[in-house]
């Protein structure tokens, strides 16, 4: 990415990201409650979610598995003990005065994330924390009260719900590869059931701290030292608001620069509306957060956790995209965007899956099945599964298709073997889902015999239906043409007829074995006729 | 016939062969609270619940001895417990204004298995606010008075203090307006009063009583402790109240030991390092004739000067520890939830918490907090090295109670403070000097007892002396405590 606009020295943003999500748990890090965003204000709480005095946190253990398979699938390494630590600071969305985090002991150490064709951004560790309530600003009134620190209604749903947070290395050079590597992030925790990624509904929140450097777009990253002063930006709610926000700071910070100025290092937090950043209230950069070991919770030792088997957990985790989208070039052959499209939904990747590998068993030479598969087989699935299968179900990915793999592997097998054509395996599919609607999952080979869809391939039976048009009384100066013709005209005739008998055959004829005993049985009754 | 020396133990066996009754306990309880809070203003209760709901509570346990189906040996026995012990919708002040119109919406677990047990809670007793204190002087409701001197009618009593945090817990067993009390002990709040006030005092291991519902003080430390007449109530109550529970994730079992039935196979070490020139002579010497009995009676006492090289500093690594913990668990009183609170439209949140918290913190609490804020700050070295010696404390101890079954040693350095010397200024660092004795065992989490050993007979207070075992010794520590209790103060 080059910042054009910047003409007499060449300067380059460094960003680092850091990516709050909240889990997809039943139960809040440290107190039975649930922490549903739709729920009705302050109707989520458990006494320690309150700080009631007494009240003690009793560490999820589900929290834990997610926080656990967050770390592996982003290749970072699992500590066996990690503390929680409390982090202190006043503000009436923080009940007991202090929120749990992982400051010096996190669960997870050292990783990486993939994202984009080659690209990678360093993880230096993941930690378990408690969030906050939320203030509730609702009408401008609010807002301002809120802003001057006056009056504040709270909603404590929120207060005590497990979070991690992923802190990555400051190794992005661009705001459109924070913007990529955070949609990766995103996919991935939502393809593994981490997180449900809703930006939107706060479960995903990321910060970004961007600095500048002076340099070419292939030079490497100075060390920390040689960079411009870091500024951190807070509570980006959205992709786009990342982009743009790395945006805004690399270009201010470059005019800060660039008019003698030095960056001051500071947290601002981003208006999207208006599309700039502004610096924070002191209060939310708080001084000292007097960290101290949590002294209600004992050190968390996962090869001690009772109910806990990290591996076990861990191969339960699903294939992740890449790795699926890989495996389905490499073992069916596939082109990478119908891998693409197969891998978008979990649900139709195993559809494919599982009907290629039913109908290629039905080739008795291996069993199981095993790649490469017949090509046939693998062209005609993706074919009815990307076409006709996704047309037929119109609706947003996730939900079951009304086929089961055995009915689409019936189907394909049919359609290889040739008893059927395209069309007759769109009608069956139709078929197949019309009756799905109504409980009913009647085999594919059974409906092709009740709806009569079988190909007519027997050449007898084929000259039959050929004879009984060219001798019907309504062709019969058809025929005298074709007789009569040049070979031009036969040849159009002979299309004539060929539409004529596919049509009585009500298009259950086999093409080339119709074309083929047409022409016997024009050549019999031309001799005939001499 | 009860009396201000029937034992806990001896009115469940009056109960159990029906020679009294809970209803007859109570009715004594309750003159004994007339008498002590009506005619002496000993200030010992925060909080009295209904009478007649005692009375219904009573009668029923009576019925329950009539067809013996007593819930168990404390069935009926009249029990007060620490203002700091959440009591369900019922006011759990810790003796702060901070919580004075506070009513708990939860029940701490030991209150649970007091009622399951069909104990009959008779009142919330008077402490050091949040448990901050050695004499309950600091409590917003004033201090209480040492119920001892009140015993005897022959002289105008002295008013001396009960020693704190759990004063009014103290006061109220060795007045018998209750039969025993929870407490809880931080740094010597159990162990303390119990010697002043002549009753015994047990800090079980750190998390042997699960401290679910207790309003924290400095949550590594808290012990939920027991204040009763003699070591073996002690034994007895904690049998009923021990254990882990799923709503404390720091509580423990400790396994039950072979009762040990004999002095003459007991290894008793004295740790001479704790012979400072700061102790009262009557309490050195009671300390010197104790071990000499307990080595008359066949025990082997063995004098060690060397190994505990950490108590010296151990009295600042505690005060370190608990203030920094205090400041962080005391956090959560903003008056937003739950609490008092200066509600002011006009402020900022943050000028409105300064206000609620300069106003109903008081001065000792306040003073805790900020030095909790200091140690802990980013420039503050003290914290970590005060965990230092934490640790190196707990080694040198668990080393000393490899070569010993237990340590002897006083439970203060001081007598009570007298309230009638008005020349006697009362410094708060001299104050807690006195915990020199009792928080060696808090910060090593180990369990120790206070049994009530009689002074020179010149003087009118009363001496304890700690028994320390090892982590989870639990039982130990009470057997012994029990063998040395009968040598030491019912053989005299």
């Amino acid at each position: 990415m080059k910042y054009t606009t910047h003409l007499l020295q060449h300067f380059r943003p460094v960003i680092g990201l850091e990516v709050h999500a909240q889990l997809s748990t039943a139960q809040k890090l440290f107190s039975p409650s649930h922490h549903r965003a739709s729920a009705p204000e302050n109707t989520l709480l458990s006494p320690f979610d309150l700080s009631i005095p007494g009240s003690l946190p009793i560490l999820n253990l589900a929290c834990i598995k997610k926080a656990i398979i967050a770390a592996s699938i982003l290749s970072c390494k699992i500590n066996d003990e990690s503390r929680f630590e409390r982090k202190h600071y006043f503000y009436p969305d923080l009940p007991s005065g202090y929120q749990i985090t992982q400051n010096r002991w996190p669960i997870a150490g050292r990783g990486a994330l993939h994202f984009g064709p080659q690209k990678i951004s360093e993880i230096n560790r993941i930690q378990l924390e408690t969030d906050t309530g939320k203030s509730k600003a609702e009408t401008e009134e609010e807002e301002e009260e809120e802003a001057l620190g006056s009056a504040v209604n709270i909603d404590y749903n929120r207060a005590g719900a497990p979070l991690i947070e992923i802190v990555f290395e400051p190794d992005l050079t661009s705001a459109e590869d924070a913007g990529e590597a955070v949609y990766t992030l995103q996919r991935l925790l939502k393809h593994v059931g981490v997180c449900d990624g809703k930006f939107e509904m706060g479960s995903l929140r990321c910060d970004l701290n961007v600095s500048i450097f002076e340099g070419d777009d292939d030079a490497p990253i100075p060390p920390l030292e040689e960079l411009g002063n870091r500024v951190e930006v807070k509570n980006l709610n959205s992709i786009r608001a990342i982009v743009a926000a790395a945006k805004y700071e690399f270009d201010r910070q470059v005019k800060v620069v660039e008019g003698g100025g030095v960056v001051s290092q500071e947290t601002r937090t981003f208006d999207k509306k208006k599309l700039v950043s502004i610096p924070m209230r002191k209060k939310e950069t708080s001084t000292d957060y007097r960290f101290l070991i949590d002294p209600d919770i004992p050190p968390l030792v996962l090869s001690q956790t009772k109910d806990l088997d990290v591996e076990a957990l861990l191969a339960g985790v699903p294939e992740l995209p890449e790795q699926a989208k890989k495996r389905l070039a490499d073992e069916y052959g596939l082109k990478p965007n119908i891998c693409e499209i197969l891998i978008s939904d979990p649900v139709e990747m195993k559809l494919f899956e599982d009907a290629v590998k039913a109908a290629s068993a039905s080739a008795p030479t291996v069993t199981p099945p095993q790649p490469p598969y017949p090509q046939n087989v693998v062209e005609y699935t993706t074919k009815l599964l990307c076409n006709d299968i996704f047309a037929l179900k119109n609706e947003k990915a996730g939900e079951p298709h009304k086929i089961n793999s055995r009915q689409l592997a019936d189907t394909v097998t049919t359609l290889a073997a040739g008893d059927i054509n395209m069309r007759m395996a769109k009608d069956i599919i139709t078929i197949v889902f019309k009756r799905w609607e109504k409980n009913d999952d009647t085999e594919v080979l059974t409906l092709i015999k009740e709806q009569g869809l079988q190909i007519m391939k027997n050449p007898e039976e084929l000259q039959e239906l050929c004879q009984s048009v060219i001798s019907d009384e309504a062709f019969e100066s058809d025929l005298q043409v074709w007789i009569d013709g040049d070979k031009k005209l036969r040849k159009k005739l002979e299309k004539f007829f060929f539409g004529k008998v596919m049509a009585k055959s009500r298009g259950l004829a086999d093409a080339g074995r119709l074309r083929e005993a047409l022409v016997v049985v024009l050549d019999s009754s031309s001799s005939r006729n001499r | 016939m009860i009396t201000p020396s029937t034992t806990l133990t001896r009115l469940s066996t009056a109960f159990a062969s029906k020679s009294t009754t809970p209803t007859a306990a109570l009715n004594y309880c309750f003159e004994r609270i007339t008498l002590s809070e009506t005619t002496h203003s000993l200030n010992t209760f925060t909080y009295l619940p209904p009478t007649n709901e005692l009375r219904d509570q009573a009668a029923a346990s009576s019925e329950r001895y009539a067809t013996n189906t007593q819930l168990s040996p404390i069935d009926g026995i009249p029990i007060s417990v620490k203002a700091n012990i959440s009591w369900l919708n019922r006011p759990t002040s810790a003796s702060s204004k901070m919580l004075e119109h506070y009513s708990s919406p939860i029940q701490a677990d030991v209150i649970d298995r007091l009622t399951k047990s069909g104990a009959i809670l008779i009142g919330q007793t008077n402490m050091d606010e949040f448990g901050m204190g050695s004499f309950t002087t600091n409590s917003a409701f004033g201090p209480s008075i040492n119920s001892v001197p009140f015993l005897s009618s022959s002289t105008p009593p002295k008013h001396i203090s009960p020693g704190g945090s759990s004063g009014g817990s103290a006061s109220s067993v060795a007045f018998r307006s209750s039969f025993a009390s929870i407490g809880t002990d931080t740094g010597g709040s159990v162990r303390l009063p119990a010697a002043y006030c002549g009753c015994t005092g047990f800090k079980p291991s750190y998390g042997g009583i699960p401290r679910h519902g207790v309003i924290p003080y400095a949550s590594s430390l808290d012990t939920v402790g027991l204040i009763t007449p003699t070591p073996e109530d002690a034994k007895l109550l904690h049998d009923v109240l021990r254990g882990e529970s799923p709503n404390d994730p720091t509580s423990i079992t400790t396994l039950s030991s072979p009762p040990k039935t004999s002095l003459s196979s007991l290894s008793i070490g004295v740790p001479g390092s704790y012979s400072v020139s700061e102790s009262h002579p009557s309490i050195t010497k009671s300390w010197v004739s104790a071990a000499s009995t307990l080595s008359d009676s066949g025990a082997t006492v063995t004098i060690f000067d060397d190994s505990l090289t950490s108590i010296q500093d151990s009295l600042a690594a505690y005060y370190v520890i608990a203030c920094a913990e205090a400041s962080s668990n005391l956090a959560k009183y903003d008056g937003v939830k739950f609490g008092s609170r200066i509600r002011d439209t006009d402020v900022n949140y943050s000028e409105e918490y300064a206000n609620t918290r300069s106003k109903f913190f008081g001065s000792e609490v306040k003073r805790r907090i900020e030095c909790g804020d200091t140690v802990l700050s980013k420039e503050g070295t003290h914290y970590s090295a005060a965990l230092q010696i934490r640790n190196q404390l707990r080694d040198e101890y668990a080393a000393a109670l490899l070569k010993y079954d237990v340590l002897l040693l006083p439970t203060s350095v001081s007598p009570p403070i007298d309230f009638d010397d008005a020349n006697k200024n009362v410094d708060q660092n001299e104050m807690m000097a006195n915990d020199l004795m009792t928080v060696g065992a808090s910060l090593c989490g180990f369990p120790a007892i206070s049994i009530p050993v009689s002074a020179d007979p010149g003087e009118d207070f009363w001496v304890g002396m700690q028994i320390i075992g090892k982590h989870g010794d639990d039982d130990r520590v009470l057997d012994v405590a029990n063998l040395v209790y009968e040598k030491l103060v019912v053989d005299r």
